[in-house]
Parts: C-alpha cells; sequence; structure tokens
C-alpha cells in the first residue's frame, strides 16, 4: 500500500516559478493553444471503428469511491482511453476522473511547466519512451519496485523495455505499437510485382521500389520535417542493420561505424541515387500525413503504425480499402528491425494521490483494457497474452505482421538529451539527401556533434 | 497676357449639372470675379478653365486657341488655393520653387526668379522657414509667390481669401488689387463676398445653380442687375422691394400693393415696361435712393412706422414697415428717427428698378 | 505639419497625460477650502487628466502585475541554470547563459536567419500595403466591397494562416503546384518547402500577408487625410502621377511608413505561430528564427535558464531594430534641416 501524501502546500515559490515559466510561454507559444491537433510522437490518430463492447463485469467493492483522479493526456486519447477505458475505470473503482488534453505535439511542453513548477494538478500523466527517458527522473514516479511485479512482468518485451530509463520503470506501457510494412496490393499489380509477396530484404525493397517509381510517382516516402520525425526515420532503417546507437548507460554514441554506414547510404541511395523516395518527406513531420498519402493511394509502400492499417480499411478516411497488406519491414543486415511508438501512463511524482494514479495503471493493463485496445483502437497490445490471443489475432489481422516485428530490434533512443541529437540526425541526413555531404562525411559530423550533446549533458548532470 | 474665352462650358457630375452652358469673354488684363452663393459652380468652373477637372461640353479657349482637352501645366495659369494647399515637408523657398524646378530650369535662374518673388512679396526672410511655422496671412503670400513665380498668362483664385480674419482679409485684398495693377495679368477670382467682387474686379459674373444670371463690368451690376436675384444678391443692406401691379393712368405710375398705393408723375409717354399694359411687378430700391421724411401724404411715399435701426457711424439705415411691406433708407446719423416713429420714404421714380414678378427679369 | 501618427505619440500617451497633468496642477486656481468634499464633488473638480490616470489604474495595475512582473522574472530566470532534464533546481549562472547562448552555432545561424526574414518580411508588407493602400484610394466599382475584402488576412488566426500557406505549398495537393503547372511554368509537381531559402521566403510572404491588412489600413487612412488640393495644386505645378507620389503622396506617408516598417520589424521579429505550423523550423533548422530557437530551448531542450536568456536578447534586439527606424528618420530630417 501507499503511503497517501498531502499535497505539498502551495508556496511563494512554488508561485514565482509557475509565473516565471508561464512567462517564457507567452514570449514564444502565444499562439500555442490555438494550435490543430497535432501528431503524436507516434504519429496515431484516433482509428475509426467501434472500441469494442466493455463486457467486463462491474467489480462490487469500488475501493476508491469519492476520490478524484486527474488524467493529462493528449487528444488521440480521446476515442478510446477517455470514452472507453476511463469509464470502466470509474465504474469499477469508483473514482471520478479529470480528463484533461492537449495536443500531442504539445505534451512536452506542457511537462516542461509541470517539472519547472512542481506541478501536482495531475496525477497520471500520458507518456512515450523519448518522453520517458527524458522526464522520467524528474517528474514520473518510479515503480520498479511499487508495482505489482506480475503485471510488468506480463508486459511485451519491446513495451517494458520503452518504459525502463537506466533500469528503472517509469510507467506502464497501454500497447506495443511499432511501424510495420505496408504495401499497396493494387499499386504491386500494376508495377508487375506479386501482390502477396513484400519483399524479404532491402535488395528487395529497393527492387520493389524501383519498379513502383517513376512519373512523378514515388515509391515510399519517409519523413524528414523535423528533429523527431527524421531521427525516427533514420532509427526505424538503423534498427535492422544489428548496430547498438547508444550504450545502455546512455553515455556513448556509436554512429560512425560500418552499421551507421549502411544505414546512411541506403537513405542516400533512396533519395539521391535511385530517387524512390518521394522528396516532400523533408517537409512531413507526422506519420499521420504519411499515411493519408498512402491512403490515397499515392504510394507503393512504407513503414506504418498499424492503427494505419485500420484507416486504410475506413471507407470515409481510405482511397485503398480492401487493399492494404501488412508484413515485417524489410532488413539491412537482419531480417528486420523496426522503431516503437507504443505509448503509456506514468504518475506524477509530486502527486498527492498515488496510490489511485497505481490503480489507473493497473487498469490499463488489465486483459480487458487490453483487449480492447487490441480490437478496439487497432493497437498491439503490450500485455504478452492478450497478444498471443488467437480471437485478437483474428480480429486485427495486421497483429501478425506487429507479432513477427517485435521478433526484432525496435529501440526508439529515448534520452534526456534527445532533441539536440535528434537535431543533429536531421541535419545531417538532410545534407545526404540534398546532396551537400556524402554519407561517410555526414556520419563523421554526427559522431562529434553527438557525442558532444551527449558530454555536455553529463557534465550538466554532474 | 492672355484673353480666355469660354464657349458654353457645361460640367455634370453623374446626375448633377454643377455648371450649364457658362459663356464668357474675359478679356486680357482683365480682373474678372465669379460671384455666386456656396454651391453654384463656381470651382467647377475654375477648375475647368484650369485643366483640373474636365470639361463634360462646350469649350475654353486661350487667345483664341482651343485648349479644353490641355493638361493643367501646358495652359500657363497659376492657382491659388483657398487652403493654401503649400506642401507642408517642404520650406518657403523649395515651395516657391517646386514647378520651376520641375520644368528643369538651371539651379541660379530658379534662385534669383524665387528670390525676387519673395522679395516683392515681403517673404525674403521668411524662405527658409517650414510652411508650419508661418501664420495664415504669411502662408497666403507664400501661395501667391507660388503662382507668380510661374510668371503665367492667368491667375486663378479660388476663394483665397475666405480664410483669413476680417483685418488681414482687407489688407490682402489691397495686396492682390496692387499686384494686378503692377503685373497686369488676366486674373480670374472666384468668391462669395459681393464686397470682395466689387472692390477687385473689372468685370463681375454672378452665378447661380451652374448658369451665369449676369456678367458685366463690377458698377453695372450694381447700378443696373439685370435679374431679381442680382439685384438682391448685391448691395448692402440688400435692396427693398415692394410686390403690386403697376399701371399708367391718367399722367401717373402708379403701384398698387396690399394696404399700398404709389403714384410718381409721367412727363413723357408710359415706360417701355408699361407697353402691354398693367403688369404684376416687383419694385426694388437701394438704401441710398430712398429719401426719409417726416410722414405726409406725399404720393411718391411710403408711410409706415421705423422697426430697426442700424447706425453704422458714419451713416445709419432705418427700416420701415408699413403693413407686409419693409423698406430701408440710409440718412445721416443726426437725422436718424427713433424706433416707433412715424417716417415716410420718397422713391425717386428714376431710381426704382423694376421686375416682372414672373420672370424676375428687369423690366426698365 | 507633423504626421498626426508619429509613432512617439502613439506609444507613449502616458506622457503626454502626465505632461497635461503637471500644466494642469500649474494652471488651476486654488481651491476654496470645504471641509469634506463629497465623492460626486471631488470627481466633478478633478482635472480632465487626473480623471484619465484615473481609469488608467486599473488596466495600469494589471498590466503591472502581468507584464512587468513576469518580465523581470524571466529576467531573473536567464541569470540561473534551469535544466530540467536534470533537476528542476535553479543554479546560480551569472551571465552564463548569455555566454554560452552568443557561442552558440545555431543562435548566431538564427540570428541571421531571422534578420533575413524580417527584411524580407518588412521590405514586402510595407511596399504591398503602400500598393494596396493607394489602389484603394483610388475610386472604382465596388471599392467598398474591396476594402472589406482586403481585411479578411488580418482576420485569419496565425496558426491557421500557416496551415493555410502550407497547403497552398503542399508537394501533392498545393494550389500553387497546380496553378504552375497548368501554366506550363514547371514540368511537374515540385517541393517547395524543402529548401531552407524558399521555405524562408514563403513564411516571410505569408507573414507580410497576414499583416497586410492592418498596414494596408493605417496607410489608407493616412492617405485619405492628404487635402486633394495638394495633388491640384502638384498638377498646376506640372507634376506628373510619379513626381505627385514622389513630392506629394510619400513625404506626407513619411510618418506612417516609418511607424508600419517599426510595427511589422517588430512582427517578423516575434514570428512564431505561423511558422510553427507552416514549417515547423524545416526543413532541418531552415527556418529555426529566433523566436523559435527559444520554444525549442525551452520546451524541447528543457533549458529553461538558456530560453530565458536567448528571450531577453531577441526583446533587446527587437528594441534596437524597432528603434533604428524612427532613429533613422529622426536623422535624416536633422540633416534635410541643415541643408536649408
Ligand atoms: N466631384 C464632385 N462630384 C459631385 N458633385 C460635385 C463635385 N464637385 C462639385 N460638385 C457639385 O457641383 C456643384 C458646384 O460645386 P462647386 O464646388 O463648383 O461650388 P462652389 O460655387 O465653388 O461652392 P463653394 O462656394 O461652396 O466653394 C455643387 O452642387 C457640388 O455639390
Ligand atoms: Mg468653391
Amino acid at each position: 500500500m501507499f503511503d497517501q501524501q498531502t499535497p505539498e502546500p502551495f508556496s511563494r515559490r512554488r508561485f514565482l516559478r509557475l509565473a516565471g515559466v508561464g512567462t517564457l510561454g507567452t514570449l514564444v507559444l502565444a499562439a500555442c493553444g490555438q494550435a490543430p491537433p497535432t501528431a503524436g510522437p507516434d504519429g496515431a490518430a484516433p482509428a475509426g471503428g467501434s472500441p469494442g463492447g466493455a463486457s467486463a463485469p462491474a467489480s462490487v467493492s469500488q475501493p476508491f469511491a469519492g476520490r478524484e483522479l486527474t488524467l493529462f493526456s493528449a487528444q488521440h486519447h480521446g476515442a478510446y482511453v477517455r470514452d472507453v477505458y476511463v469509464p470502466l475505470f470509474t465504474e469499477r473503482t469508483g473514482a471520478k476522473v479529470n480528463w484533461v488534453e492537449v495536443g500531442g505535439g504539445d505534451v512536452e511542453a506542457k511537462y516542461a511547466v509541470f517539472v519547472a513548477s512542481q506541478d501536482a494538478s495531475a496525477d497520471v500523466l500520458i507518456a512515450w519512451e523519448a518522453i520517458n527517458a527524458k522526464y522520467g527522473p524528474t517528474l514520473f514516479e518510479d515503480i520498479t519496485t511499487s508495482a505489482k511485479p506480475e503485471l510488468i512482468a506480463g508486459l511485451t518485451p519491446a513495451s517494458k523495455r520503452a518504459f525502463t530509463f537506466l533500469d528503472k520503470q517509469y510507467g506502464m506501457p497501454i500497447d506495443t505499437n511499432m511501424a510495420i510494412f505496408m504495401w499497396n496490393s493494387e499499386l504491386y499489380e500494376t508495377a508487375g510485382l506479386d501482390p502477396a509477396s513484400p519483399p524479404q530484404s532491402w535488395a528487395e525493397f529497393m527492387d520493389h521500389s524501383k519498379k513502383l517509381s517513376g512519373d512523378g510517382k514515388y515509391a515510399t516516402l519517409f519523413t524528414l520535417g523535423d528533429a523527431n520525425s527524421g531521427f525516427v526515420t533514420f532509427i526505424s532503417i538503423y534498427n535492422s542493420t544489428g548496430g547498438t546507437l547508444l550504450s545502455p548507460d546512455l553515455r556513448t554514441l556509436t554512429v560512425d561505424d560500418q552499421y551507421g554506414l549502411m544505414a546512411m547510404e541506403a537513405i542516400h541511395d533512396m533519395f539521391v541515387v535511385s530517387k524512390v523516395a518521394d522528396p516532400a518527406g523533408v517537409t512531413v513531420a507526422s506519420s499521420i500525413e504519411q499515411g493519408k498519402i498512402f491512403r490515397a493511394g499515392n504510394m507503393g509502400h512504407y513503414f506504418a503504425f498499424p492503427n494505419h492499417f485500420v484507416l486504410a480499411e475506413t471507407p470515409d478516411q481510405s482511397q485503398i480499402v480492401g487493399k492494404a497488406r501488412t508484413g515485417i519491414i524489410p532488413g539491412l543486415a537482419l531480417r528486420s528491425g523496426s522503431v516503437n511508438g507504443l505509448e503509456g501512463y506514468a504518475i506524477n511524482r509530486f502527486s498527492g494521490n498515488k496510490e489511485l494514479g497505481m490503480a489507473f495503471l493497473e487498469h490499463i493493463v488489465s486483459p480487458d483494457v487490453q483487449r480492447l485496445v487490441a480490437t478496439g483502437w487497432g493497437r498491439p497490445p503490450a500485455v504478452q497474452a492478450i497478444f498471443d490471443d488467437a480471437e485478437v489475432l483474428a480480429r486485427a489481422p495486421q497483429f501478425a505482421a506487429v507479432k513477427e516485428q517485435t521478433g526484432y530490434p525496435s529501440p526508439r533512443y529515448g534520452s534526456p538529451y534527445y532533441t539536440d541529437l535528434a537535431t543533429i540526425f536531421v541535419e545531417q541526413t538532410l545534407a545526404v539527401v540534398d546532396g551537400s555531404a556524402s554519407p561517410q562525411e555526414a556520419l563523421t559530423r554526427i559522431q562529434a556533434d553527438g557525442q558532444n550533446v551527449i558530454d555536455d549533458y553529463w557534465a550538466k548532470a554532474a | 497676357m492672355s484673353r480666355v474665352e469660354l464657349r458654353a462650358l457645361s460640367k455634370t457630375f453623374g446626375p448633377v449639372h454643377a455648371v450649364r452652358d457658362v459663356s464668357l469673354d474675359i478679356p486680357d488684363h482683365s480682373f474678372v470675379t465669379l460671384l455666386g452663393p456656396s454651391g453654384c459652380g463656381k470651382t467647377t468652373t475654375l477648375n475647368m478653365i484650369a485643366g483640373l477637372e474636365r470639361v463634360s461640353r462646350g469649350e475654353i479657349l486661350l487667345d483664341g486657341r482651343p485648349i479644353t482637352g490641355w493638361a493643367p501645366h501646358e495652359r500657363g495659369m497659376a492657382m491659388v488655393f483657398q487652403n493654401y494647399a503649400l506642401y507642408p515637408h517642404m520650406n518657403v523657398f523649395d515651395n516657391i520653387a517646386f514647378a520651376l524646378k520641375l520644368q528643369r530650369r538651371p539651379r541660379d535662374e530658379i534662385d534669383r526668379r524665387v528670390r525676387a518673388t519673395a522679395e516683392a512679396l515681403e517673404l525674403g526672410p521668411l524662405l527658409g522657414r517650414r510652411i508650419a511655422q508661418l501664420s495664415g496671412g504669411q502662408q497666403q503670400r507664400v501661395a501667391l509667390a507660388r503662382a507668380m513665380v510661374k510668371e503665367p498668362r492667368v491667375f486663378l483664385f479660388d476663394e483665397p481669401l475666405s480664410n483669413l480674419d476680417a483685418g488681414l482679409r482687407t489688407r490682402m485684398r489691397v495686396e492682390i488689387k496692387r499686384l494686378h495693377q503692377q503685373l497686369r495679368t488676366t486674373s480670374i477670382f472666384v468668391t462669395h463676398d459681393q464686397e470682395e467682387a466689387m472692390i477687385l474686379s473689372d468685370f463681375v459674373a454672378v452665378m447661380r445653380d451652374g448658369i451665369v444670371v449676369q456678367y458685366g463690368p463690377a458698377q453695372e451690376i450694381y447700378r443696373r442687375p439685370s435679374h431679381l436675384y442680382v439685384a438682391t444678391f448685391i448691395g448692402k443692406p440688400r435692396m427693398g422691394l415692394v410686390a403690386g401691379q403697376l399701371r399708367a393712368a391718367a399722367g401717373n405710375v402708379e403701384l398698387v400693393a396690399e394696404g399700398l398705393h404709389l403714384r410718381w408723375p409721367l412727363d413723357g409717354p408710359p415706360p417701355p415696361a408699361l407697353a402691354a399694359g398693367e403688369r404684376e411687378v416687383l419694385l426694388g430700391v437701394r438704401a441710398e435712393d430712398a429719401r426719409l421724411g417726416p410722414p405726409g401724404a406725399e404720393r411718391e411715399g411710403f408711410t409706415g412706422e421705423v422697426e430697426l435701426l442700424e447706425p453704422l457711424g458714419s451713416d445709419t439705415y432705418v427700416e420701415v414697415r408699413r403693413g407686409p411691406h419693409r423698406l430701408t433708407a440710409r440718412v445721416e446719423p443726426d437725422s436718424a428717427p427713433r424706433i416707433g416713429d412715424q417716417v415716410s420714404i420718397r422713391i425717386p421714380w428714376g431710381r426704382v428698378h423694376l421686375f416682372d414678378a414672373a420672370s424676375e427679369r428687369r423690366v426698365n | 505639419m507633423e504626421p498626426p501618427c508619429a509613432p512617439h505619440e502613439l506609444t507613449l500617451p502616458l506622457i503626454l497625460v502626465e505632461q497635461q497633468t503637471k500644466w494642469r496642477m500649474r494652471t488651476t486656481l486654488p481651491e476654496q477650502t470645504e471641509l469634506r468634499p463629497s465623492l460626486g464633488q471631488r470627481l466633478h473638480r478633478m482635472s480632465e487628466a487626473r480623471f484619465g490616470l484615473l481609469l488608467l489604474a486599473p488596466a495600469a495595475l494589471i498590466l503591472l502585475l502581468f507584464l512587468a512582473f513576469p518580465l523581470a522574472y524571466a529576467g531573473a530566470m536567464s541569470l540561473f541554470r534551469i535544466e530540467l532534464t536534470v533537476s528542476p533546481d535553479w543554479r546560480w549562472a551569472g551571465p552564463g547563459n548569455y555566454l554560452s547562448v552568443l557561442g552558440e552555432r545555431a543562435v548566431r545561424e538564427s540570428l541571421a536567419r531571422t534578420l533575413a526574414f524580417a527584411a524580407l518580411t518588412v521590405g514586402t508588407s510595407v511596399l504591398l500595403a503602400l500598393g494596396v493602400a493607394l489602389l484603394l484610394n483610388e475610386p472604382f466599382r465596388g471599392r467598398g466591397f474591396a476594402r472589406v475584402l482586403v481585411l479578411l488576412p488580418w482576420a485569419v488566426a496565425p496558426v491557421v494562416a500557416g496551415v493555410l500557406w502550407r497547403y497552398l505549398f503542399h508537394s501533392n495537393y498545393g494550389l500553387v503546384n497546380a496553378l504552375l503547372l497548368q501554366a506550363g511554368l514547371i514540368p511537374a509537381y515540385r517541393v517547395w518547402l524543402d529548401s531552407a531559402p524558399v521555405a524562408i521566403t514563403i513564411a516571410a510572404l505569408a507573414t507580410a500577408w497576414k499583416t497586410l491588412p492592418f498596414l494596408a489600413l493605417i496607410i489608407l487612412a493616412r492617405l485619405q487625410s492628404i487635402p486633394e488640393s495638394l495633388y491640384r495644386a502638384a498638377r498646376m505645378d506640372g507634376a506628373g502621377v510619379l513626381a505627385r507620389f514622389r513630392h506629394v503622396t510619400l513625404p506626407q506617408l513619411r510618418g506612417i511608413l516609418i511607424f508600419a516598417v517599426v510595427m511589422q520589424t517588430i512582427v517578423a521579429l516575434q514570428s512564431f505561430d505561423l511558422i510553427f505550423t507552416l514549417t515547423r523550423g524545416g526543413p532541418g533548422q531552415g527556418t529555426v528564427l529566433l523566436s523559435y530557437l527559444v520554444f525549442i530551448n525551452a520546451f524541447e531542450r528543457l533549458s529553461l535558464g538558456q530560453a530565458a536568456a536567448l528571450a531577453a536578447l531577441l526583446a533587446l534586439l527587437i528594441v534596437l531594430l524597432g528603434g533604428l527606424a524612427p532613429l533613422l528618420a529622426a536623422g535624416h530630417r536633422r540633416r534635410e534641416a541643415r541643408n536649408e
């Protein structure tokens, strides 16, 4: 049992902090409040389709009747978490839940304010790997020992890893979302390819791509529109080389090696040599936009998130209903590799309501919620047992691919210095794409500048 | 030095007839005034002469040459505006020199001409000043200088004095008159002030509703107004009027009006106005022509009660009322009656103005 | 004649009120002494200036609370090391943040980019606004409607404007691509926002488009107050269209144009929201302006102290550049006065 902490009194010092951060916010972010819904870092949009029947039996006990929980989340979790899983939670525990949401792209900015002002207004916070690495130590509660061990043990390895930072568990995943391979069977046929056999290797992928390109059309699109999306692109290719970008202690960057070169040359080939990647990718920062281009029938194949399959099958969202196929990403040295886009929730370490927060975390990995995540939302579940459930797999055909995909590396390389590192990667990747740097030159610079950023961080942290 | 002729000049702004069929012959060296109430089309006429306003119909001739379609600066005219229209960001020198600079005159010529003009208008010490630092009168002189420096063939003035206070106005009036006598440049002057018109002009064109009602030498306009409108517009105080029936009877001319019967002995044949027998007229008499006397049965007299006195110092005007009729007479201040006194006004036949009641045209 | 909207008059009404108050105080007659005048009486006797100050007081207090205080607070933050990825603590840094910010390559590159963006924005918007104002000042059929229509971009929220322009230049569905292709000016749809100079130019155009109505409106208002007789006088003096524009219109618009340049400089240097939605700073760092860099420092790198230092430097830059135009103009006027 947790001790019931009383909220810290509202001190003058905290008010000052709050005001100061607010000022910075207003100086630069005057219009953030009006920002349109932007992509979550995993690019997941609420999918069409029914969330599935909430058929779980109501608990009679309602241990938290009369208590309140404040949940800070993102817009793209509205249709499922807010509208389905939260009511279920209230039914079971008796606790009332206050839901607060911002655009997925604004979550980090909000957390900066939370940390600076040691804000306890929200008890449970949305999280994903990059955020976890950045805010784990300062904003999220360490649940390594407080969470029920069997719950953590039951998670898929990829989802457990994503919420672990330097051996500590900072939250609970809600899914095992990761990029898979998706192709348009009709375009394959038109290009003279077998619509039932996706490329098994990078060489085949390039071969297919060349056949799918031409006439102003490009076989595929990789996002390079901002630091985050560009880094994800690099990682999603790099992860199938067998290399390890960051040492486990997050102190050493290793990119100027055979693995880095393999990945960077693949990018160079796609954009510059074979011209199979849409140059517009340079302006695309979200996988949502990427998915739209695919669903408009303009792209042969790409690295997609599983719920894009659900969207591709939704008539008012897609012009290719019935034509999308899923498989695993063709790899460079390994058979495959991916990048995870999984999400979950963590407890605010300043919260005075951690017991209830933990109850919510347990709720989202409970079997029936996990079942809903899989069948309603179309996201691969975070709990291995549900993932393995034959009934679930039958309801969501794309999970077969995800399941196979989880057998290959998919780290996102979240870190406290994520922004700086990603910025360097994208700058150099763009230099390769526009021809102003060779892959080797780019890697040399990334290695030097990136290691500098890392060293700077650890110097600061010391 | 130039003659300006307007031939059936008309201007319409959409449905508005601002100027209709104005024909004027403005002789060389003359000073002509366009006089009329506000909105009668004076400015529009002047702007057409200047080339600032397109002519709807009619023709303008300068020294016999048609210039109707010419651009303003090609006409060799200069204009002085009511609000001076000085360039606010330029100093006095630059304002005066502007036209010459646009003509790309040599620097020293510009300098010489500007200084000479400024000297003539006593602007010498002000040449470096900004416009905002000048008084109204000084600004007016700069505006004059700006027009003069171009040595134009015709000066156009659009109510240049109406923004000045009474004293300054009188002084500037004199100055303009003096300048005209010196330069002898044909000048067309717009005003609604009849006094100004009388003092300055050789010829006056009285306008109403876009039409020139009478055009002639200033004295004639005053002495023989051709139209009731001109008669009442010109002269201070306003010409006194009595409406009635005029007829010839037994060697007399008679005016029969409501409660009034005036009679004048006729020496010769009845006036031409009565050639067709009796007629409805308006009989007008100016205050200086009306003779005030004690009440009596005098037949040419208008007996009534003194209603109002206007002592001006040199003269006193006496307004006398009888029934619906009112007449004004001028008297020496010493011999002025008192309000309420019964007096009689004698109207000399030779000085009356007769206007047909229907057409309002002069009939004598 | 002073231009009626000289910038100093617009920005410093308080000083005017103050001066007026002093003047009033000197000229008020000594009041009769009376015991405890009622509130109504006191209000009645209050000078207009004092009454004005009284009305201003609540707003001034709110400004003080929500502007002065946070500003001072942000200034204080800039003197501390606040690295939220490490800990929420503040550690004294003195001028350290300023030095490290000034030493950063990203900052120097962004500064150059920001200045180019500002110059482009100011130039385009003021020239276009002048043109639009001149057009709208001419009589033509449907002028009233056109005047309202021109206001539209102003009514569009910056974020929406960003999205709008993003779609205009979209590589797959953009209107610009469609039009240029149909006109035969490009062989195939192209990506516009993938090159930094093009992206900066588009961002500047979008910003100019957004603020153009306001500038055009104030210029138009000034144009309409230029007496028609000045143009008539100039025509009599032989000035053609160009000479009239140069010698009558332009000098009369000087004050308002300076004001427009200052306003637009400030707008350009502060641009954030439009860029945020238009390019997200991309391609790469290609459109990361200083304000965007403040955002990145604060909310992505979580270096609040550095962000505050950079914000302070940006504010300083805005004040400097904003003040430059009026100063240059004043210098020009002084030189002019000496030449006379
Ligand atoms: N641009 C115009 N458009 C429409 N009507 C006009 C225009 N200019 C003048 N008018 C009309 O033409 C008529 C004559 O105007 P004008 O300015 O010539 O009068 P004015 O005799 O100079 O009067 P004022 O003594 O008041 O200056 C007026 O009825 C006026 O309303
Ligand atoms: Mg007029």
